[in-house]
């Protein structure tokens, strides 16, 4: 594997995170913990910005462009939670940010970041707060400003429809999630995007069906053609048989 | 007076300016028509025949009118009222409708006099009538009907 290379603009939030009181940090963590994921860039900002004192707006949003630009390194690579923080800390530390000798200690640096970025399964901050990573990229292009591979990332076909499917379906969550018209919902138009998607994101549908339950039922039986659930079913018995569905397919 | 839901308080905002506060989880396994109805199982809406989406009378064309509504819940016994005030004889409930005039929501009166509201595939909340009250990021819209079963 390639080493991770952080471009010049992120290092001001670097180092504000690797300079935040212990005790801010993990204000600073734990709200965002409690916060939904449903909800955007700007809310987040104005939302922490109130409540973590002396951490200005700008700042803030300093630190949350570095930790958000962590998401390219999902889909460049296959290593785990721990090792990927051990990356970025070991590109960090390679940049020399400053004369504190805590931002040289590669234990520092790599609790710091398990604190903001989560220590299970992927970089669970972004996962949570993906909406707002699909906001900060209207204004950074991803590929120029994210954190990057000095070789080339192995990025493939199915890797770029998989990161489209999860983009449209937090879209279509956060934009829905507190609508009662079921159709409403079905006519979202990432709802609509993700169904033209067609058999190819059948998996991605039904891996997330099984991690959270949502109204994916409409989707699938316009992309199958078929319906395993017979009118009258409860939702969990919907979610289990279109479930039953994909494993007697092997498509999960 | 708000009741510490962020996310529900920036769809809403009528919440943030009325009493509310939260009685659930979020969950998509019902929506607000069918927790008025008392169904926790699948989400009630006037799809035609699309597991698991339920709805109590035929509705083999897609009619998502409020006299849909209306009558739908008068099929469940319910009869059509002009206000909120609490009867302790009679379960009240609320249909709300969008800009468009489609219904939106609904909630039930509770015992104490306060609305009770599944929000979507978020919380149920207790909560002020004018809580939901609203257009565009306020809340679901405006009352447009009230209906009454008795209970006792």
């Amino acid at each position: 594997m390639s080493k991770l290379r952080i471009p010049e603009h992120y290092l001001p939030g670097i180092e504000l995170l690797l300079g935040l009181q212990p005790e801010k940090a993990e204000v600073l963590s734990s709200l965002m913990d409690q916060i939904s994921p449903c909800i955007t860039l700007d809310e987040i900002l104005s939302y922490l910005s109130d409540k973590v004192t002396n951490l200005d707006r700008q700042n803030l949003s300093k630190i949350l462009e570095f930790l958000l630009s962590t998401n390219d390194l999902r889909v460049a690579d296959d290593s785990d939670q721990s090792d990927l923080v051990l990356k970025i800390s070991e590109a960090i530390i390679e940049k020399k940010l400053t004369s504190n000798q805590e931002f040289q200690n590669i234990d520092f640096v790599q609790n710091r970041l398990t604190q903001f970025l989560g220590d299970a399964g992927e970089l669970s901050f972004i996962s949570k707060f993906r909406l707002v990573y699909e906001e900060h990229q209207k204004v950074f292009s991803p590929c120029a400003s994210g954190l990057v591979y000095a070789g080339s990332p192995n990025i493939s076909q199915s890797d770029l429809l998989e990161l489209e499917f999860y983009r449209r379906a937090e879209n279509w969550k956060y934009e829905t999630s507190s609508l009662s018209s079921i159709t409403k919902k079905m006519r979202h138009q990432d709802y609509l995007k993700i169904i033209e998607m067609g058999v190819d994101v059948l998996p991605f549908i039904l891996r997330s069906l099984m991690k959270e339950p949502d109204h994916w039922f409409v989707a699938l039986k316009s992309i199958t053609n078929e319906d395993p659930i017979s009118y009258g079913a409860s939702f969990q018995d919907a979610v289990n048989g279109w479930l039953a569905w994909g494993r007697e397919r092997d498509l999960i | 007076m708000s009741g510490d839901l962020v996310h529900l308080e920036l769809r809403y905002r009528s919440l943030t300016q009325n009493y509310y506060r939260k009685t659930s989880e979020r969950t998509p396994d019902y929506n607000c028509i069918a927790y008025v109805a008392g169904d926790f199982q699948k989400p009630w809406w006037p799809v035609p025949y699309q597991a698991p989406y339920f709805w109590p009378i035929d509705n083999v064309e897609e009619d998502e009118s409020i006299k849909e509504f209306i009558e739908a819940f008068s099929f469940l016994g319910y009869e059509c009222c002009s206000d909120s005030d609490f009867e302790p004889d009679f379960q009240k409930i609320v249909i709300f409708i969008d800009e468009e005039g489609f219904p939106s929501h609904m909630a039930k009166q509770l015992p104490n006099g306060y609305w009770s509201s599944k929000c979507g595939d978020l919380e149920d909340i207790e909560h002020d009538l004018n809580s939901l009250i609203g257009g565009a990021s306020m809340g679901y819209g405006q009352v447009a009907q009230f209906m009454k079963k008795r209970i006792a």
